[in-house]
């Protein structure tokens, strides 16, 4: 067994018991942390090294952070229908192609330390509010999904996204199996670009869980393959899981 | 200069429904969320869920919104929920834990293994012991990167936020620490 194989199965059992001293660190402070707004202090580290409950809540918010600034081009709304009643399955794949495989250094974020090629999958509600999709997001089958990509040192060449619903693989990028992926730009400028286009869930899922994937510079094919036959996804390649639900419910004032 | 996190948080306390609603959404997201996390870590909290949601809501949502009214605006509403819910619920959770435990369950892992051969266990524990003494033998910084990786799930450019290293940074540290825990584990083996 490697050594990351052990830590994978022992490090939270082992990390569990540690005993800290002094108050915890405050909430707002690891969601700064969390956010990129750090670095973390030596103190902060010190108590972090031994406080598993604010690693738990540290961990939590990196987890929930939005894509950090540079990378955003809209803010969170205030108010997006709010609450949600039904969930079902769907799952979207994204890729582009434009040359050989690669694995190092993508990511479904990027930031302002990472220059790495990055994808960010945005829910775009009927009343044009958008907002950036995070793992376990609820999101109306009445709004579309938007994708932005970053590739500022041009490293990549093309976008596959696809979507994945358990049962069925759905082309956003390529439109169909057997087309070349879409070509990305590089360049300082291409921080955050936006697709030309948005997918409509309506016209072609149903409410439930729903995986949307991203790679760059993959062949769409072998990766849609992948996902049929249950295997991992491989490396690169980045998956938002969400959950497409039937509709928006007002939620209850107090 | 409010944020329009903050501007939506003074609504909310000034009773603006629409305000209302949007926070209540992102509040019940940041449970899901966390939810997720200590499912699998506390067996049998499956039936409190209900419980600890409700908990939550009242923490952030009743009680005069005493909680929410500390918000400053230092990082986004959603992250700072994320962080805030997690704290609470954790500790509403470890509650229910120890309750469960006290009427009769156990909180060492090892009894609630599915192998319950006397020497796996010992095995298990064994192994588990020799990770918490080269653990223990690390600097802060390579102990908290080991812990939001392995302990927290988090990925290279999560941990380069929080570090303030670029992710190529956090990559090649990863590389070279567990090189040198392998060493050490196999030295606390033999």
């Amino acid at each position: 067994m490697s050594t990351d194989d052990r830590l994978q199965r022992w490090a939270r059992e082992a990390m569990q018991d540690d005993l800290h001293s002094g108050p915890h660190l405050e909430d707002a402070r690891l969601a700064q942390l969390a956010e990129g707004q750090g670095p973390a202090t030596p103190e902060e580290l010190g108590h972090l090294a031994r406080c598993p409950e604010c690693r738990d809540v540290l961990g939590a918010a990196a987890a929930g952070a939005a894509p950090p600034p540079g990378v955003i081009w809209w803010r969170r709304p205030a108010v997006w229908g709010a609450g949600v009643a039904l969930a079902a399955a769907a799952a979207v794949l994204l890729a582009v192609w434009a040359g050989p495989p690669r694995d190092a250094g993508y990511g479904v974020r990027g930031g302002p330390a990472s220059d790495a090629p990055s994808v960010t999958f945005l829910a775009v509600a009927p009343d044009g509010a958008r907002r950036a999709l995070a793992a376990g997001d609820e999101v109306p089958l009445d709004a579309q999904v938007g994708f932005q990509y970053g590739n500022p040192t041009g490293a990549a060449h093309s976008l596959t996204l696809l979507g994945w619903d358990g049962a069925e693989v759905h082309w956003y990028a390529p439109e169909a199996e057997g087309d070349r992926p879409e070509p990305v730009r590089g360049g300082a400028d291409a921080l955050s670009v936006p697709l030309p286009f948005r997918i409509r869930l309506a016209d072609q899922h149903r409410a439930g869980p729903l995986t949307l994937y991203a790679a760059f510079d993959v062949d769409p094919a072998a990766l849609a393959a992948r996902l049929q036959s249950g295997a991992p996804p491989g490396p690169g390649v980045t998956a938002v899981p969400v959950r497409l639900v039937a509709s928006a419910e007002k939620p209850t004032p107090p | 200069m409010w944020s329009a996190d903050q501007q939506r948080v003074r609504r909310l306390l000034a009773g603006e429904a629409d305000a209302y609603g949007s926070v209540q959404h992102e509040v019940h997201q940041a449970f899901e969320q966390v939810w997720a996390r200590l499912r699998a870590r506390y067996p049998g909290l499956d039936d409190h869920r209900a419980d600890l949601r409700q908990s939550l809501e009242v923490h952030l949502l009743r009680d005069g919104y005493r909680v929410l009214g500390t918000y400053r605006g230092e990082a986004r509403l959603s992250t700072w929920l994320y962080a805030v819910a997690m704290r609470h619920v954790a500790r509403d959770a470890q509650r229910l834990h120890a309750q469960r435990v006290r009427e009769g369950g156990s909180l060492d892992p090892d009894a609630r293994a599915p192998d319950t051969d006397p020497e796996v266990r010992a095995v298990r524990r064994s192994e588990r012991d020799h990770v918490r003494r080269v653990l223990d033998g690390l600097s802060d910084e390579d102990r908290t990167l080991v812990a939001l990786f392995y302990e927290q799930g988090l990925d290279a450019s999560q941990v380069s936020a929080i570090l303030g290293i670029s992710p190529a940074g956090v990559r090649m540290r990863k590389k070279r620490l567990l090189a040198r825990l392998q060493a050490q584990l196999e030295e606390v083996q033999a």
